[in-house]
């Protein structure tokens, strides 16, 4: 157990390390969040709209802001493993390849908490939401939320990194399995920024929750076979 | 001993490998000759676990190629397996923990091995900085981190100066001489795989060609194995 968590954190701190140095896939995912934001707080009018149905469409435009950062950046990290023989070189060592996968994840998952934390922030000015109010239920939905486009988005951005076609691959096959997650974001999120409490979206994280670990536990299983040439 | 037990390899339509058998006992050199498209790498990626063979299994001492045991094998790929972003010394460490290594036996074994490559004072240098011959150092210090006893090494002289090279070479000549180290590499090199290795293997059209001990092996016959046609492969 202790070489698992050894290889794990391994392959974290050399992604973050990495990104550290260049931001490449951080700067490019939060500047996308950040003009998606702007851009739809501009057709919908100062505060993001109003009526009955500004909250599900501010929580709607948040999480497919996110989302498509996701993919953004998932791309690129998994793009510096391909241009470095990364896969190659982690399939011809002894590590579990659930180990590798979950370090790809968890590192994955920290990027994509900074760019959502930056995207909260967005929607508390340009939307006039009062995100504070309910901080801590908006934490829980992001976290599970982000468990589960990063055990997803990392599945299929392995997959579609070595193919020529990869940065169209990658949405094609990671927006279709991401379906009840974003749904279940949008569904919860909506449900705090109105108002109403955590009767409302308990079920959806519920969901967010039962899918990150039957998504964790099926890619750590199939990680092996990625990992092969 | 390193095995490969009927391995066929097909990408596509293709086969790249054909009914492949090869065995190298602990202590042997052994170099895979061949022209381009022969076969060469994809049986030193079978070997090294990075394919799985469509028919056939790559055995190490008796056992088929576990995950444990591609603990004991070394790969110098062509692509060096580096992190450009990251230094010497932090590739080194990554891929020393991948490989269940503890970080005092790592700091000892990254000065032992820069200390034997000469490439001590880049340690601290982003792979990027480096020149190819450099890289290539430095890739080969990451393929012997964990002292393998299988050594897998992809044309591992192809794109250096000759000073580079012959460095290299020693480097290479030492692992072929120490501890009873199984040592595969190609080459298009027919001089340097005479100098360096036990045996000679030449693959054709995926195909064993030729297998003979280096002593009892001359040019002619190994030239003359590269333009064997050993059957349609494909």
């Amino acid at each position: 157990m202790r070489r698992f968590f050894s290889v794990l954190s391994a392959v974290v701190e050399k992604d973050l390390r990495l990104e550290w140095r260049t931001k490449e896939s951080l700067l490019v995912m939060v500047v996308f969040a950040l003009l998606v934001l702007t851009l739809f707080s501009f057709a919908f009018g100062p505060g993001g709209g109003s009526g009955e149905n500004a909250r599900s469409l501010q929580a709607g435009i948040l999480w497919v802001s996110f989302l498509f950062a996701c993919v953004i950046g998932l791309s690129r990290t998994m793009g510096v493993e391909r241009e470095s023989a990364g896969f190659s070189a982690m399939c011809a060592s002894p590590a579990d390849p659930s180990a590798l996968y979950l370090g790809k994840v968890v590192s994955a998952a920290v990027l994509m908490g900074i760019m959502e934390l930056v995207g909260f922030a967005v929607l508390a000015v340009l939307y006039q939401v009062d995100v504070w109010k309910s901080a801590g239920a908006l934490a829980l939905i992001a976290i599970s939320a982000t468990v589960g486009i990063a055990a997803a988005g990392s599945l299929f951005a392995s997959m579609s990194a070595r193919t020529r076609t990869r940065e169209v691959l990658l949405p094609v096959l990671m927006f279709p399995v991401l379906v009840p997650v974003l749904i279940a974001a949008v569904k919860a999120t909506e449900a705090h920024l109105g108002g109403g409490g955590w009767a409302d979206s308990k079920d959806w994280i519920r969901l967010m929750l039962v899918y990150d670990v039957i998504f964790l536990v099926a890619a750590s299983l199939l990680f092996e076979y990625i990992l092969e040439e | 001993m390193l095995e490969a037990l009927g391995v066929s390899r097909r990408y596509g339509w293709r086969w790249a490998l054909k009914n492949l058998s090869i065995a190298v006992s602990p202590g042997e050199t052994l170099a895979l000759l061949g022209k381009n498209g022969s076969g060469k790498t994809t049986l030193l990626k079978s070997f090294a676990g990075l394919l799985r063979p469509t028919e056939g299994a790559v055995h190490v001492n008796g056992e088929p190629l576990s995950r444990e045991a591609r603990g004991r094998i070394g790969l110098l790929s062509h692509e060096p397996m580096l992190y450009a972003g990251l230094t010497i010394r932090e590739n080194l460490g990554y891929f020393a923990k991948l490989f269940g290594m503890e970080s005092g036996e790592i700091s000892a074994r990254v000065r032992l091995l820069a200390e034997t490559l000469d490439i001590g004072e880049l340690l601290d240098e982003p792979v990027r900085v480096l020149s190819q011959g450099l890289r290539q150092r430095a890739a080969l210090a990451r393929s012997l981190l964990h002292d393998p006893e299988v050594v897998l090494l992809d044309e591992p002289f192809s794109g250096l100066d000759p000073d580079a090279a012959e460095r290299l070479e020693n480097v290479v000549r030492a692992l072929c001489e120490g501890r009873e180290r199984i040592v595969v590499f190609t080459t298009h090199d027919l001089s340097k795989a005479f100098d360096m290795a036990g045996k000679i293997t030449v693959l054709a059209g995926g195909r064993l060609a030729y297998e003979r001990s280096a002593e009892n092996s001359s040019e002619e016959e190994v030239l003359a194995a590269f333009d064997e046609s050993p059957g349609d492969a494909a």
